[in-house]
């Protein structure tokens, strides 16, 4: 026996307001797909699918396992490339695996992308040791 | 489905620290299911900044700092109960018992606006989709928080990173980083899901707004209206390029503007109380702290809102002091991650040139144009509203100050202020205007378009809480005359307006002219 007495009316209430809440969850569940999580993890156990005709999303996470397969945890990333595109994915890539340098000279690898028909929707991460 | 327990992992762990305080502040309404993940995405932000500065994760500074806030709140009701020789138990069970007065109408409330914001999320987010800023700030820079304070420190300093805005608020990649440090890794999905349900909980509080500004005896108007809001915030959400839909694509715009407007709505709209008080502060912090666009917002709303909690002002200087030093605090807050991270060597490349102001001319000619016809595009339902509320404020003036409503002007500043930053911005910046126009100027004008539906929907409110008032009352002279006159509710009124009961009111009306218009 509870030293206190909770009121049944907000027994009842808090009740409705997790039904409710519930509810709404429930809808959540089966109209919003959220269950569509394949091949979106960076983990390479999640990754492992075809990346040929999917999404510019699934390109991405196929060249960030190429990127972590090149170029060694930690190391000094030079990144050789002008355009925003590659620079930014590279960069994006490198954060939290390595560290990125403006100093090519100071850089123990440099990466780049090259156009390879057998890659990531045609384009592969090259890294070469400085 | 292991995507959505993650997702409710993640949520769970972001809310929980805010409930007991909110439970206290706020009691149990239907605003706590939508504030509480806000809170923690405003708590993670503050631990962001502290990871920044000191050492650790951002999941370190979180757990402390909820600790810390939820024993000083049990601190509170042990004083209390100490005061009133109740248990702690009992001290709760009391301020709950207190709080579901009207238990039903929150429930109802927040199923129907919960129905308004997940509803258009059902489309956009069945697909994976992190766009260009989503991926290059938002959620790069919650991968260096994920990898604690060294790695943050050296990013932020980083030239590599300079395209990033490392100076940007850390809101939303704080949020992300703690959801990932709760499931192990870092996931992108769970990130655009994270980002998604924030902007839902944030547009949900639009709705939430406008169930107060109807009050408790025209309620169904609110949650009609708020859950009509809601929806059309998420239509105003929509970007100029095909599918660029910023609620649901890992964009951060939503939620700084979200948070700003139901700021705006809660201190400066809503009738005057403490839980207003509490959720407008609460929302323009993290408005301030996720958007840099939102900032100055931010801070007009701390000091308006206030202002007005603090009318009429006493020039005692005890009086004025607590709202002063509030005011500081909330402000400094607002501003300590960009002051921090630039001391801690952030770059950025769309530093503002102060020169463009002070020598106009060519650089005016040539941005200033672009950038008004711009904002004009995105703005077009700006005539419309103010026609509205112009019409509305000559005719309901006295209608809206009775019902507590705070002043339209309040609102009209708030999209001042906002558009009159945005043209700054985009008259000082270095980028090639038309360029930048053309891939920002949807996004930044969300919180203009929040605010004037906001308006709208406002003085709808008014209007048709005008309209219940005189229609029934004049109804129920000609026909029923109930005992009490609280018997004729909405629910009657159809049948009212139906051809012949108001065929009948009106041959009623012409037959006894001194019974019309006194309703």
């Amino acid at each position: 026996m509870l030293p206190i007495r909770i009121p049944p009316s907000v027994i009842a209430r808090a009740g409705a307001v997790l039904l409710i809440a519930a509810t709404g969850l429930a809808l959540a569940i089966v109209g919003v797909g959220l269950h569509d999580t394949q091949g979106v993890s960076v983990t390479p156990t999640d990754t492992e699918r075809n990346a040929a005709g999917v999404a510019l999303f699934d390109i991405y996470a196929c060249r960030e396992e190429q990127f972590r397969s090149v170029v060694p945890q930690g190391a000094s990333v030079y990144i050789d490339e002008t355009s925003d595109e590659p620079y930014q994915r590279l960069a994006e890539f490198a954060s939290s695996w390595a560290i990125p340098t403006t100093n090519r000279s100071m850089a123990t690898v440099v990466v780049h992308v090259v156009g390879d028909p057998n890659g990531c929707g045609g384009v592969s991460v090259v890294a070469e040791p400085q | 489905m292991t995507g959505f327990w993650e997702l409710i992992a993640v949520i769970v762990v972001l809310s929980a620290p805010a409930v007991l305080p909110l439970l206290m502040t706020i009691g149990l309404r239907a605003e706590l299911l939508f504030l509480a993940p806000l809170c923690g995405a405003l708590l993670a932000a503050v631990s962001a900044t502290l990871t920044l500065e000191i050492a650790a994760t951002p999941m370190v500074w979180f757990l402390t700092l909820a600790s810390s806030v939820n024993v000083a709140a049990v601190a509170i009701l042990v004083r209390r109960g100490r005061r009133t020789g109740d248990t702690i138990a009992h001290g709760i069970c009391q301020r709950l018992g207190l709080a579901v007065r009207g238990g039903r109408v929150e429930a109802v409330t927040a199923a129907a606006i919960a129905m308004a914001c997940t509803l258009p999320l059902v489309g956009p987010l069945s697909s994976v989709r992190v766009d260009w800023d989503g991926r290059s700030i938002w959620l790069l820079h919650a991968r260096w928080l994920y990898s604690g304070h060294d790695y943050l420190a050296a990013a932020v300093a980083n030239p590599v990173f300079t395209f990033s805005h490392p100076e940007y608020p850390p809101a939303v990649p704080s949020a992300v980083a703690i959801g990932w440090q709760v499931t192990g890794g870092v996931d992108l999905r769970l990130g655009q899901l994270i980002i998604a349900v924030l902007n839902a909980c944030a547009y949900a509080l639009l709705g939430c707004a406008v169930v107060r500004c109807a009050g408790r005896v025209r309620t169904p108007v609110g949650i009609v209206l708020g859950g009509v809001l809601t929806a059309a915030a998420f239509g105003a959400s929509f970007g100029h390029g095909a599918g660029r839909f910023y609620a649901g694509d890992g964009y951060a715009d939503v939620l700084g503007a979200g948070c700003a407007a139901a700021a705006v709505l809660y201190g400066l709209v809503v009738p005057r109380s403490r839980s207003s008080l509490v959720i407008s502060l609460l929302l323009a912090l993290l408005a301030g702290s996720t958007k840099n666009e939102d900032l100055p917002v931010a801070v007009f709303v701390v000091l308006a809102v206030l202002l007005r909690y603090s009318w009429p002002l006493s020039w005692r200087v005890r009086l004025l002091a607590r709202p002063a030093i509030a005011g500081g605090v909330l402000v400094g807050v607002l501003l300590s991650w960009p002051v921090l991270a630039r001391l801690a060597g952030a770059e950025t490349v769309n530093e503002p040139s102060l020169s463009i102001l002070l020598n106009p001319g060519t650089a005016i000619d040539l941005r200033l144009g672009p950038t008004i016809d711009a904002l004009r595009d995105q703005l077009a339902l700006l005539p419309y509203v103010a026609a509205l509320a112009l019409l509305a404020l000559l005719a309901l003036r006295a209608p809206r100050r009775a019902a507590g409503l705070g002043s339209s002007l309040w609102v009209w500043s708030a999209i001042a202020c906002s558009l009159v930053s945005l043209v700054v911005t985009y008259l000082t910046g270095p980028y090639q205007i038309d360029f930048w126009l053309a891939t920002s100027v949807d996004r930044t004008t969300i919180l203009a378009r929040l605010l004037l539906l906001s308006e709208g929907v406002v003085w709808l409110v008014v209007i048709l809480s005008r309209l219940s008032e005189t229609v029934p009352a004049a109804y129920a002279r000609w026909h029923v005359a109930p005992a009490g006159g609280n018997a004729l509710s909405l629910l009657q009124l159809p049948q009212f307006l139906t051809a012949r009961g108001l065929g009948r009111w009106r041959r009623s009306a012409r037959r006894n002219p001194d019974s019309r218009g006194t309703g």
